[in-house]
């Protein structure tokens, strides 16, 4: 697989947020659950692209090129999600893996088109 | 956020928790560099991957990446930790739902998924026979993904 573009967003406390885009058209934002990276999920958001979508795949904080930002509080994901749907135009599917956050999330971008 | 699909979400609804203690314990093994152990007590206690697949992990390419990321065990338990129970907010969620499952795979999962479907409203419930062991197939989720969002 080719190398992927990294491209980062920042999230609401600053904290730097590392995504890649695979493909064009209607983003599908693709949230990793435990020990996920970006990089590992390259097959998934290639495949999205595959599909005639944007396949977009980032690094939750603490891992792969995302930063960090002590302490540590679920609240900060469901940011880090924003930032990058944000970063890809808005109007995104999310598809969450694993992802209790996704649920937290839910209400927090009800309102986010 | 235009649809919403939730594949594989762990949660417990308040049954079979892990012990309150998980997080401070994997919290201790990462700044104790033990690493792999702090990965292998949050597949056991945390996700409770059975016991043959983790052998396979543990043989995988794969597994010395898992390992650098021990830090965030920790959080992933303190993220699932403070949601056990689907807030009434969560349920409500207004954006189109579709819960993604595999099969076979982890039965907190299997449990899980059935019961977020029967409590939220208007949403859907699929498995993806490709995706095993709460992994996600790729070819599988992009066609269930795809056929649902116009």
């Amino acid at each position: 697989m080719a190398d992927q573009l990294i491209q980062y967003a920042e999230s609401a406390d600053g904290t730097r947020v590392a995504y890649r885009c695979f493909g064009s058209g209607r983003p599908v934002v693709f949230v990793g659950g435990a020990l996920s990276t970006a990089e590992a999920a390259g097959p998934l958001a290639a495949a999205f692209a595959g599909a005639g979508l944007q396949g977009v795949s980032y690094d939750r904080r603490g891992r792969g090129d995302s930063g960090d930002t002590a302490p540590y509080a679920p609240e900060r994901e469901a940011e880090d999600l924003r930032a990058v749907i944000e970063a890809v135009g808005g109007a995104a599917v999310v598809l969450g893996h694993s992802s209790v956050r996704c649920c937290r999330c839910a209400r927090r971008l009800r309102g986010y088109r | 956020m235009t649809h919403l699909f939730l594949s594989e979400p762990p949660l417990r609804f308040g049954q079979n928790e892990p012990p309150a203690d998980l997080g401070d314990r994997l919290q201790v093994l990462v700044d104790q560099g033990r690493n792999e152990e702090a990965v292998l007590l949050f597949l056991r206690g945390d996700v409770g991957m059975p016991e043959p697949v983790i052998e396979q992990l543990r043989a995988s390419p794969a597994f010395s990446g898992l390992v650098s990321l021990a830090q965030t065990t920790v959080y992933d338990n303190r993220l699932v930790a403070s949601v056990s129970m689907p807030t009434a907010a969560m349920l409500e969620v207004d954006v189109p739902t579709t819960l993604l499952r595999g099969d076979p795979t982890v039965p907190l999962v299997v449990t899980a998924v059935e019961r977020l479907a029967a409590a939220m409203p208007r949403t859907e419930l699929v498995v993806v026979p490709e995706s095993h062991d709460h992994g996600v197939d790729p070819a599988g989720t992009v066609r269930e993904v795809h056929a649902r969002i116009s």
